[in-house]
């Protein structure tokens, strides 16, 4: 009795991780996306700001950090797609593999 | 029964001690200016709508990861109508404004009917047509934005915008004060130091509750230490407010939702519903949890939070703009992140997201505060952002 409870145990949790990491796959690209378009509006911020005579930000300094967050963006938009394609991949394995025991 | 290990609590609680490092370093730059009691009151006052959008993005987030990337916008829109719906500058003969001058309550009520509508509408369409919730979210993002503008540009084409609303909303919302004195506030630091008995009362409390039932506690010297400096907290913010004008009422409106999810998300069964669903969705379902009216009620939750954000916001900048609520729904998200709501649903706290909206706040505030150029705070936006990325990513490549 108390092997089988511990059985039900480790199944249910086992089950639960499963499910965290599928959620996880699912929120994760679009909150990275989000912090990229994020990045991107920081970005555009900094390049709207060139002619402000207020500033005391160098051109030099400027630049550099539009072309760093603009970078970072791209990088996290084409990391956020990967990550997507692999849970849609990884979802067709999933139904092709509960549809052979079926 | 165990007790928890010095680590593991300070472990639990690094976010606090990060806020209570920046907080001073920003009193260390500033010179003793960063704690002042206006500085207090603009924190709590600029920042209430982090808070509250923060909790109805918690309950999304609690369900699975799930986020609600409209709220912004929906700022935005939901402020042009209610400036539509309550404005009182009708323009010139030559110039005229299109608003329907329908008084405070009838336009609170008609705010928050349409905020219950569109809650209903995006709660349906992701838990009972099963559209994805960002590709749900990310449509009204960019509709309510063009709608919400569209509305400005054509109730008032000169300046694009609304404003003259009524004084009794702004008390409300974000002017009032509770109890107004001449000089010391009394009755708001008498306020404080029983909010600081109570918060102490019902750690010890907790704490015996859990040592009667075998759960793990924490040793005793840390709940004095976590109850004197949260007394000692609580007091010094109430003294703060007391010296400058008394307790505004945007903190009322943040205490009063922080109180109520809370409550919701401890001690009800709907609350834990919430966690289980973002745990284990086909589990919940099989025990007999209603997973899709749990994500209906996580969207209509947030479209109501939105819409009491919204009339705070308002409030704030005494106009509806079409600028209203630029990056919000990323401020939110911000909050309940840093404050350890897990982005894949099923763990995270109310009192986290207040700690990590709290810092953000305090990030925002303290740079203005030591004069920093505009375009500098931008840097170290990005560069924070950039570390929670990277921090993100190498504890995931860790974990597999």
């Amino acid at each position: 009795m108390h092997r089988a409870l511990v059985t039900i145990r480790r199944e249910g949790l086992s089950c639960k991780k499963g499910e965290a990491a599928l959620n996880w796959q699912k929120a994760h690209p679009a909150i990275l996306a989000a912090a990229a378009a994020y990045l991107l509006y920081l970005a555009y911020g900094l390049f709207d700001g060139a002619d402000d005579p207020n500033t005391s930000m160098a051109p030099a300094v400027r630049i550099l950090f539009i072309v760093l967050f603009a970078l970072a963006a791209v990088g996290l938009l084409v990391y956020a797609f990967l990550e997507w394609r692999r849970g849609q991949s990884s979802d067709e394995e999933d139904s092709d593999s509960k549809d052979s025991l079926k | 029964m165990e007790s928890k290990s010095v680590l593991a609590v300070l472990k639990k609680n690094v976010m606090l001690i990060v806020l209570v490092l920046v907080y001073v370093l920003f009193v260390i730059l500033t010179k003793g200016g960063f704690f002042s009691a206006n500085t207090f009151t603009d924190l709590v006052k600029n920042n209430a709508y982090v808070f509250i959008l923060g909790a109805g993005m918690l309950m999304c987030m609690l369900t699975g990861g799930n986020i609600d990337l409209s709220c912004g916008a929906t700022v935005c829109l939901f402020g042009a109508l209610g400036a539509f719906f309550m404005s009182t500058n009708m323009g010139t003969e030559k110039n005229p404004i299109h608003v329907l001058n329908l008084g405070t309550p009838l336009s609170i009520l008609m705010m928050l009917g349409i905020g219950v509508l569109y809650g209903s509408l995006l709660g349906y369409l992701i838990a009972y047509v099963r559209i994805p919730p960002w590709i749900a979210t990310l449509t009204f993002f960019l509709a309510f934005r063009g709608l919400g503008t569209a509305l400005l540009n054509w109730a008032d084409p000169v300046n694009k915008s609304l404003a003259y609303l009524p004084e009794s909303f702004l008390q409300i919302f974000y002017k009032g004060v509770l109890f107004p004195t001449e000089g010391f506030n009394w009755p708001c630091f008498v306020i404080g130091l029983l909010a600081a008995g109570a918060v102490v009362f019902l750690l010890f409390y907790n704490r015996n509750k859990r040592k009667e039932k075998g759960y793990s506690i924490d040793p005793l010297y840390m709940t004095c230490l976590k109850g004197g400096i949260s007394a000692a907290g609580i007091i010094l913010l109430m003294t703060q407010l007391a010296m400058d004008k008394g307790l505004p009422v945007p903190l009322l409106w943040v205490v009063g939702i922080i109180l109520i999810y809370s409550f919701i998300t401890s001690k009800t069964t709907i609350g834990r519903h919430f966690y289980v669903v973002g745990s284990n969705m086909e589990a919940a379902r099989l025990s007999g949890v209603n997973t899709r009216r749990i994500m209906f009620l996580a969207y209509l939750n947030m479209a109501v939070l939105t819409t009491l954000a919204t009339m705070i916001n308002m409030a704030r900048f005494q106009t509806a703009m079409p600028n209203a609520g630029l990056n919000y729904e990323m401020d939110a998200i911000a909050a309940c992140v840093v404050g350890g709501v897990s982005a894949s649903g099923g763990a995270g706290t109310i009192i986290g997201m207040v700690i990590g909206a709290t810092l953000i706040g305090v990030i925002n505030l303290g740079m203005i505060a030591i004069n920093l150029d505009q375009h500098f705070q931008y840097i170290v936006k990005g560069f924070v952002l950039l570390a929670a990325v990277a921090f993100d990513i190498l504890s995931q490549k860790k974990n597999k």
